[in-house]
């Protein structure tokens, strides 16, 4: 339709809108209107909502919905203020679609406000803004009409003039106004689906519609312009046309709406209107224009009487209207409205009559003095800014507030995305002050026997490390003091009597330090401090605030019930079930089943995720003071720890399968026995005398993606016995087994592809990340049109990545030397 | 109420260290957080059962709710799984302070490893 909606490069030039999207708000309250009705209705048939008698039991409904459904036929049949976007989707030149937009499109609305009259016909709401909407912007559109110059743009403006009219006819609601807006959307797609064509063969061959830059043309092209001619007098509703039939009825059914004199008189002022903008079209096209149009000639026949035809039939369809009568009445029969139809040219004189007459005598006069009054009124403009101008300056606005929005998040500082959500969570939590209670209701009595006096241990350890961590400038006191934490959680997850959770607690805490290990050793000692006091203060205004708010939420909402019945159930219920008495087991690898496999996707993309920033990033130089050489002796340090693990990791593998066996009845499973198996791991990365990976650099791969399918099949074989990781059960020489061992195995594998994949990526001695040479994405000096990867240079405080080990005593060299080039060696293979 | 005091001391740790400059804070910061809401969990369950769940050898009216147990279990893999891919982040850059310098040049980062973005500032320090 048009090309406003291309992006713009320069974000600074004024907001262009298309106008069409007014259609798609249409399209939203639409949506609410019909979700209403359908809601109240029980039904989501356009029938079976219409025949419901909610309409008349709930009438506090029936308003709001009639206003939503109106609001939607406005915008979808460009009333007013909607009027615009139809008229400026017509810039381009006359496509054939014409056709269906004048006649198809824009109706929509109309056939929209036709349903809906079954039950908004007498709603006084309804009537009122159909008449006041309709009625307006069937006047001003005309008038703008009258004012344009370009001939397709006058046509748009008279099609939106002509709905206005069909709405206000719809909006008096009785029967005779209901067939009566029929007719004229008939008689309407009929002059004016021509119209639009006939300007595009008047376009084509005279290469203008600008009435300023035509002339002469009535005896060039002839039959183009009595085809123009009858359409435009149909339009004007002279007799005897179909227009004129139909703008009769229209009068006709005006005269039952309220205030029936002023309407009238309203109506007799846009049909004047009309009178002029039709004469203009032709006048204008054909007769006055300025320009020498002696080459022009008349248009093919093939291309000038299918653009005629709807038009002229305007003319027999007139006296044969009377055939018209019974498909008319069942049209109003469907909408609800009984109505006994005679369509005819002549009903004798009455008030429509004189109404018509006079307007023709006005319109004559007009035409006659039509050179003093057309070029007053050309361009002149009639509001202060048009519909266009305010839309811009609403998606100006708007667009405005979203920069605004985005700001918020527009950094590369974590601290600055995380804040806004804390704030909201802080201004909820204010809120809830606002009202009594918790949002009005008061809560239920707190459970008697909540506190047990051993929570204060976990309390303070907690309390402490925590405080701890916020004054410490240290990286290596503030990863002890974070692994405190972790243990003064395991203690009050143990009182709180969860041992799985507590033992699973303990072994993260573990592991997680020999990960922060690993990245710690290659920063800073100190953390970079906040300069601004300022900051600082405000950091903590916010943390109190949170915490205050963390602190009542937690004491108001929670403690106040009794064991849900689900507990109950999985109490009394799960060991019978499963053959298991570790509830808590029992629920992930069996009755929650589906979740843990979810979790276990997460392990995997972790693992995914790391392996790919760790592969997809030039490694970046250490920078000075953050990576000192290799101590000479480590390879002799070493020594206790590598005899050590020879009894210790055998030791830990079989208490990880005694753990993972015992899952179901006691404390432990796949996820416990994987931590242990992953703290052996981890004292066989520790005990190295060299950084190196601990495994092959494919096999977390292969962990991770044997482990998640080894559960997906689990979950395969359930379906055999019912569905999808049901567990089923059974004896093995006596001993019970169940599928979802098989499940949990999948939880192990998966557990250990995640922290294998990490000790792999972080453990080396450079770096994460590849050398710029081996990107896979790198382009070095290819020749290629693209400019080259730029490469890391190292600053003045850059360290070499192989520094020669720093090596006190003279005697062990002999043997480091050996060791420390194999180390280069294999340091460089396995990194990659 | 010592189980509230507990989770409203790890979100006022929480939120003070994800406000301070260098990522490996951050991260920390966002590890005393997921501590909190695995402790808002597990006193979903109510306190005031505290047996642990095993039905053979803990009595009915003493046991407690496993439900939200089963979750936290869950919640603490992935915690540790989301704070060691926020920590190999932390690694890869020169150091990880958060503060870094805005680039003079929209188009031409000042470190070659820098994420370009537009109009990205740091806030005040």
């Amino acid at each position: 339709m048009n090309d406003q909606g291309t992006v713009r490069g320069n974000t600074e030039a004024p907001a262009q809108a298309s106008p069409s999207f007014l259609t798609f708000i249409g399209g939203l309250t639409l949506l609410a209107a019909v979700s209403i009705a359908a809601t109240a209705a029980g039904t989501t048939n356009l029938q079976g909502i219409l025949a419901s008698d909610f309409w008349s039991q709930r009438p506090e409904l029936t308003v709001p919905v009639a206003v939503l459904v109106a609001v939607s036929a406005f915008t979808k049949s460009a009333q007013l203020p909607f009027h615009f976007w139809l008229p400026e989707a017509m810039a381009a030149a006359t496509p054939v679609s014409a056709f269906l937009h004048a006649a198809a499109v824009v109706k929509a609305g109309i056939y929209l406000l036709l349903r809906f009259s079954t039950v908004f016909h007498d709603v006084a709401v309804w009537n009122g803004l159909l008449i006041i909407a309709g009625m307006t912007t069937a006047v001003i559109s005309a008038a703008f009409a009258v004012q344009k110059t370009d001939l397709k743009q006058l046509t748009a403006y008279s099609t939106v003039s002509h709905l206005g009219w069909i709405v206000a006819t719809i909006g008096v609601g009785t029967p005779f106004a209901l067939a009566a807006a029929v007719v004229h959307t008939a008689a309407h797609a009929l002059f004016k689906s021509s119209l639009f064509m006939l300007i595009g063969v008047i376009d084509h061959e005279a290469g203008s519609r600008d009435i300023r830059r035509l002339g002469r043309l009535w005896d060039r092209m002839p039959f183009t312009f009595g085809s123009v001619v009858i359409g435009a007098a149909s339009m004007a509703a002279v007799p005897p046309l179909l227009g004129f039939l139909s703008k009769e009825g229209m009068l006709t059914a005006f005269q039952d709406a309220p205030y029936s004199g002023l309407l009238l008189f309203v109506a007799a002022i846009g049909a004047v209107l009309t009178f002029t903008y039709s004469a203009k079209i032709v006048f204008g096209a054909f007769i006055d224009g300025p320009r020498d149009m002696s080459k022009v000639h008349e248009a093919p026949v093939s291309l000038w009487l299918p653009a005629a035809l709807p038009g002229l039939m305007s003319l027999p369809l007139a006296f044969l209207v009377g055939l018209a009568d019974a498909p008319l009445e069942a049209v109003t029969a469907s909408i609800g409205a009984e109505h006994e139809s005679h369509l005819a040219l002549w009903h004798g004189v009455n008030t429509p009559l004189l109404i018509s007459v006079a307007v023709l005598i006005i319109g004559v006069i007009g035409v006659v003095f039509r050179k003093r009054i057309w070029p007053a009124l050309e361009g002149r403009k009639m509001f202060p800014s048009s519909g266009n101008e305010i839309l811009e300056s609403g998606v100006r606005v708007s667009t405005l507030f979203g920069r605004a929005v985005g700001a918020m998040a527009n950094t590369h500082n974590p601290s600055r995305h995380l804040l806004p959500l804390v704030l909201c969570v802080i201004v909820l939590g204010g809120a809830t002050f606002l009202s009594p209670g918790v949002d009005g209701i008061t809560p239920a009595p707190r459970t008697a026997g909540l506190d047990n006096p051993w929570d204060l241990i976990p309390l303070v350890i907690i309390a402490v490390s925590v405080v701890g961590l916020a004054i410490t400038n240290s990286r290596l006191s503030a990863a002890v003091l974070i692994g405190t934490v972790g243990v003064g959680m395991s203690l009050q997850m143990m009182l709180l009597g969860a041992p799985d959770v507590a033992l699973t607690q303990l072994t993260v805490e573990a592991l997680t330090v020999i990960v922060i290990m690993m990245v710690l050793r290659y920063q800073p000692n100190l953390f970079p401090k906040v300069k601004s006091g300022r900051r600082q203060i405000g950091a903590l205004i916010i943390a109190l605030l949170a915490g205050a708010v963390a602190f009542t939420g937690v004491h108001a909402l929670l403690g106040r019930r009794e064991r849900s019945e689900l507990a109950m159930w999985y109490l009394t219920e799960a060991p019978e079930i499963t053959g298991g008495q570790n509830v808590v087991a029992t629920i992930l690898v069996e009755f929650r089943a589906l979740d843990t496999l979810g979790e276990l996707s997460v392990l995997g993309m972790a693992a995914i995720v790391i392996a790919a920033v760790a592969h997809s990033m030039p490694r970046h130089p250490f920078k000075e003071g953050t990576r000192p050489a290799p101590f000479g002796q480590s390879q002799l340090n070493s020594i206790p720890m590598r005899k050590v693990i020879v009894l210790v990791i055998p030791v830990l593998a079989i208490l990880s399968v005694l753990v993972f066996m015992r899952g179901h009845q006691d404390p432990g499973g796949g996820f416990v026995a994987a931590l242990i198996m992953g703290a052996a791991i981890g004292l066989a990365y520790l005990s190295k005398g060299q950084d190196g990976i601990v495994f092959r650099e494919s096999t977390p791969v292969w962990l991770t993606g044997i482990g998640i399918m080894t559960a997906v099949g689990a979950g395969f074989i359930g379906l055999l016995e019912g569905s999808f990781l049901y567990a089923i059960h059974g004896y093995i020489l006596g001993e019970h087994m169940t599928t979802s061992l098989i499940f949990d195995l999948g939880i192990y594998l998966a557990v250990l592809g995640m922290l294998t994949m990490a000790i792999n990526a972080l453990g080396g001695y450079l770096r994460p990340g590849v050398d710029v040479n081996d990107l896979n994405y790198a382009r070095i000096d290819d020749g290629g049109p693209l400019p080259a990867t730029p490469t890391i240079e190292p600053g003045d405080d850059h360290v070499e990545a192989f520094p020669e080990p720093i090596n006190p005593a003279d005697a062990p060299r002999s043997v480091l030397v050996a060791d420390a080039e194999t180390t280069t060696a294999t340091d460089k293979e396995t990194d990659r | 109420m010592i189980l509230a005091l507990t989770i409203a001391i790890l979100v006022t740790g929480s939120v003070y260290l994800i406000q301070q400059r260098g990522m490996v804070r951050i991260v920390f910061g966002m590890s005393l957080l997921g501590h909190a809401g695995n402790l808002t969990l597990l006193a979903s369950g109510v306190g005031a059962w505290r047996g642990e769940p095993f039905p053979d050898r803990t009595p009915l009216d003493v046991a407690a709710d496993p439900l939200p147990q089963a979750f936290v279990l869950t919640a603490i893999v992935i915690a540790m799984a989301t704070t060691t891919i926020l920590l190999t982040l932390a690694a890869l850059g020169r150091d990880d302070d958060t503060d870094v310098p805005e680039p003079a040049d929209d188009n031409i980062a000042a470190d070659p490893v820098a994420t370009l973005g537009r109009a990205a500032g740091n806030g005040g320090k």
